[in-house]
């Protein structure tokens, strides 16, 4: 029997498997093969090799027979591929690309837009996206959560959104007084002409007197807008001495005498009450709590942001009061009116004792501290020019001593030699956001070198987030030019038979997920985090070269072991069938090179952490820049250059590259959903363990509240400052 | 000694998972060992193996896989699974029962 016949024997035999084309030609290779065993060994045994394989087919048996046997044995394995295959091609690449999407934090850059939105309130961001805005966990926001947090939104204007809260709670004077600081912010929008501002603005405060009647906010707050309409506070000549120049001379250009007498006597009614109460830390402490602790960088910045929009607006009204005072005074003592000067010669202390009590940050205290400066200098002047130099000279020592801690801090922050102490410790083991913010709080707020490491190594993390997002993406991109490519094969083959879709076998896969993904996750996480090869001890904007070289290596490893096994299990699998596979590409001396590279950036990995410093470009750096570019364009070049074939096969060819290719979509897309599952997860957790144990950056707990935690612990020392030495002077507040 | 192939069908599959609890085999070098070991006794059609191979790949207790021989001729090896190995120990278990009674009813002494 001649090589045709052979040829059609086989096809008969395994016509009844036409249902599964993969399964066919498997059973076809293992009948080709068992032909020609039995026909070598006939010949071996003196036989001619017409006769031999005549033999071989003819003790085969009967091929319908053994056809219809196969299909018997073979049916409930064709069903159950047919239903996997199914399965995998309607499944695995939409999984594939919503893993990678979320691998790559997706989700997340929304979450980030969100916030942008949330705190600049940009009316450009989407309203589906605004809505998303603060949603800090897996429950949403009750209606009444929604409104503490952003007051009623449907209403114009923020005084009114903001009122809005109150209305609901009108009991809650912490309401009350978040109102009043939107009322002031929002001042310019309540009337017309300034009288009709003034007469709604005098409306609400006294309604809000009448409410918090022991709160001097309102008194102050409406003073404070009466000066602005009756004077004009003109900055005086500077004089030469230290002092003066810390306080320049201010001085009144009355433009209403009878306002402006109302509105020192508002003033003087609000230093007689015994509290200044604000609201906004107990504000802020309301929506952190609503908001919830942080388990994300993103919650971290959110809550940071917060604290660091809240309203302030009132610290410029008090700055202006402590102004006015002085001049004041002096312009009733130059009226003969001592006695009614007197209480504004001690304003200034009263106000800051005031606003003291109710600091908790320390832009608080700075102002405490202008307050203290500036009232205390103007107040002195008019004691010296009414000729009382004794009682100036009493006022100018307390407010040395008042205000004596807040000015010993700004002194060390401003200290040059510590300064650049700190910066250099920063520079290299502090995170990015512990140094952008820790500079301006002096060194005293880094006590602790171990205190910077959760926040240093939340950067490591979020870096770590990106590179498996990057890596996802890679593997995506692969298997959708795999898709890419065999469609368009079908397309192009319209009329002959479509290529394979190999069913990929659990051992393949088994292989992919362990030694294309876990084992260079495995090995990346060793050798990073639990060993000093990592440079975990150093900033990532210190040691960017190593990180650099890291992500390279283990995104060169997994995007070629994934793609380098799926590709060659497919190779195999066409062998094994008989299919005619041209010869592989890239050639050993390629894949060499490739690998050569990756181990020697490996390598460079490895140096010490003084090699390695990202702040001077060194060789070892530029060996990094080099070798990480290279290593990227060979991917790349090898993605491109496969794609290619796919595309551009040969018609001899073209066969085994769409099988190639289809067959790879469902092996990338299982390695796109192995990845993300390893990463993303143990990733997500590590940021939260870290953020947990952060104790810097953290939003203040311990009764504290404020912009951070070291922040709001330096504000309570210096706060606790003052208040010991007011305790030692003897202040009195209030009436 | 020809067999009728009812016979026959019944003995293929403790045969098979028996022999592959040696080693790895592919089907032509099965048959050859069978028809060795049993001096030509069974005159298995060669083809009819293929489909019991499978069947015993369906049913998880051989996993087939594809290697080159050191000839460089390409052949599908299989090898007995965990589960394979359970049921050959079963399979001989009621063979050698089976065998014992048909035995004694067939072969041994008569009795009333």
């Amino acid at each position: 029997m001649n090589e045709p016949n052979r040829e059609g024997i086989l096809d008969r035999l395994t016509e009844p498997l036409q249902d599964d084309p993969e399964l066919r030609l498997d059973v076809r290779a293992e009948l080709a093969a068992h032909l020609e065993d039995k026909a070598c060994e006939l010949r071996e045994q003196g036989t001619a090799a017409e006769a031999a394989r005549n033999e071989a087919l003819r003790a085969l048996g009967a091929p319908a027979e053994i056809g219809a046997d196969l299909l018997v044995a073979n049916r409930p394995r064709m069903k159950r591929r047919a239903r996997i295959r199914l399965a995998l091609r309607a499944l695995a690449v939409p999984l594939a690309i919503v893993a990678a999407l979320w691998c790559a934090g997706m989700g997340q850059l929304l979450d980030y837009a969100a916030s942008v939105d949330m705190l600049t309130a940009n009316a450009m961001t989407p309203p589906w996206l605004r809505r998303k805005g603060l949603r800090a966990g897996p429950k949403p926001f009750t209606p009444e959560q929604e409104l503490v947090l952003h007051g009623d939104r449907s209403r114009k204007g923020r005084a009114t959104q903001q009122r809005a809260i109150w209305e609901r709670w009108p009991d809650n004077l912490t309401y009350l007084r978040n109102y009043a600081t939107y009322l002031l912010v929002d001042y310019g929008q309540l009337g017309e002409s300034p009288t009709e501002r003034l007469k709604k603005f005098e409306s609400e405060m006294r309604m809000a007197m009448r409410k918090d009647p022991e709160n001097a906010r309102y008194h102050h707050l409406l003073a404070a807008k009466m000066l602005e309409q009756a004077a004009e506070i003109k900055k005086g000549p500077t004089g030469k001495a230290k002092a003066d120049r810390r306080s320049p001379r201010y001085r009144l250009e009355v433009k209403d005498r009878d306002l402006l007498d109302r509105a020192m006597a508002e003033f003087r009614k609000g230093l007689a009450k015994p509290m200044l109460r604000r609201g906004a830390a107990e504000m802020l402490s309301e929506r952190l709590r609503i908001l919830g602790p942080p388990r994300r960088r993103l919650d971290q910045i959110r809550r940071i942001a917060l604290a660091a929009a809240v309203l302030l607006p009132d610290l410029a009204v008090y700055r202006n009061l402590a102004r006015a005072a002085g001049p004041y005074a002096g312009l009733l003592v130059a009226e003969h009116r001592k006695d009614d000067a007197a209480p504004f010669l001690d304003a200034w202390e009263k106000l800051a004792l005031q606003l003291n009590d109710d600091a908790f940050t320390l832009i608080d205290e700075l102002v405490v501290l202008a307050v203290i400066d500036l009232g205390s200098s103007q107040a002195a002047e008019v004691c010296e020019r009414a000729g009382t130099p004794d009682r100036a000279e009493a006022i100018r020592h307390r407010a040395e001593a008042l205000g004596a801690v807040i000015r010993d801090w700004r002194r060390s922050v401003q200290d040059k030699t510590h300064g650049e102490q700190l910066k250099h410790q920063l520079r290299q083991h502090a995170g990015i956001l512990s140094s952008l913010l820790l500079p301006a709080l002096g060194s005293e707020s880094l006590s602790d070198m171990d205190a910077l490491a959760p926040d240093r190594l939340l950067d490591y993390t979020l870096a770590e987030e990106g590179l498996a997002g990057a890596i996802s993406l890679t593997l995506l991109a692969l298997m959708l030019g795999a898709l890419g490519a065999a469609l368009w094969r079908r397309l192009l083959d319209r009329k002959r038979p479509p290529p394979l879709y190999l069913l990929p076998d659990a051992r393949s896969l088994a292989g992919i997920v362990l030694f294309g993904i876990a084992a260079p996750a495995l090995v990346y996480v060793i050798l990073t985090h639990w060993t000093s090869f990592g440079g975990r001890e150093y900033s990532l904007p210190y040691q960017w070269p190593r990180f650099m070289a890291q992500a390279t290596v283990l995104l060169a490893v997994v995007t070629a072991s994934c793609g380098g096994l799926a590709a060659s299990w497919a190779r195999r699998r066409c062998e094994a069938l008989g299919l005619p596979c041209p010869r592989p590409w890239p050639t050993k001396r390629m894949r060499r090179v490739f690998t050569a590279s990756v181990f020697l950036l490996f390598l460079v990995s490895l140096l010490p952490a003084e090699a390695l410093s990202g702040t001077e470009f060194d060789w070892a750096t530029i060996t990094v820049v080099v070798l990480s570019a290279l290593v990227g364009v060979m991917l790349f070049l090898r993605g491109a250059v496969a794609l290619a074939m796919a595309l551009c096969a040969p018609r001899d060819q073209a066969f085994y590259r769409g099988t190639l290719a289809r067959s790879l979509v469902p092996m990338l897309a299982v390695a796109v959903m192995a990845w993300s599952a390893v990463s993303r997860p143990w990733l997500i957790r590590q940021e939260g363990e870290l953020i947990r144990r952060d104790t810097l950056m953290s939003t203040p707990s311990e009764g504290l509240i404020g912009f951070t935690s070291v922040e709001a612990h330096l504000a309570r020392r210096l706060k606790q400052g003052v208040e010991e030495a007011a305790k030692q002077l003897g202040s009195r507040r209030g009436r | 000694m020809e067999f009728t192939p009812e016979l026959i069908k019944g003995t293929v599959v403790p045969i098979v998972l028996k022999l592959l609890d040696e080693r790895p085999m592919y089907g032509y070098e099965i048959i050859k060992l069978v028809n060795r070991r049993t001096e030509n006794a069974f005159q298995w059609k060669e083809g009819t193996l293929y489909p019991w191979l499978h069947r015993l790949e369906a049913d998880g207790l051989v996993r087939g896989e594809w290697q080159v021989a050191p000839s460089g001729r390409r052949r599908k090896y299989y090898t007995l699974t965990r589960r394979g190995r359970t049921a050959m120990v079963s399979k001989l278990e009621e063979w050698r029962a089976l065998s014992t009674a048909v035995n004694t009813l067939l072969l041994g002494p008569v009795t009333t």
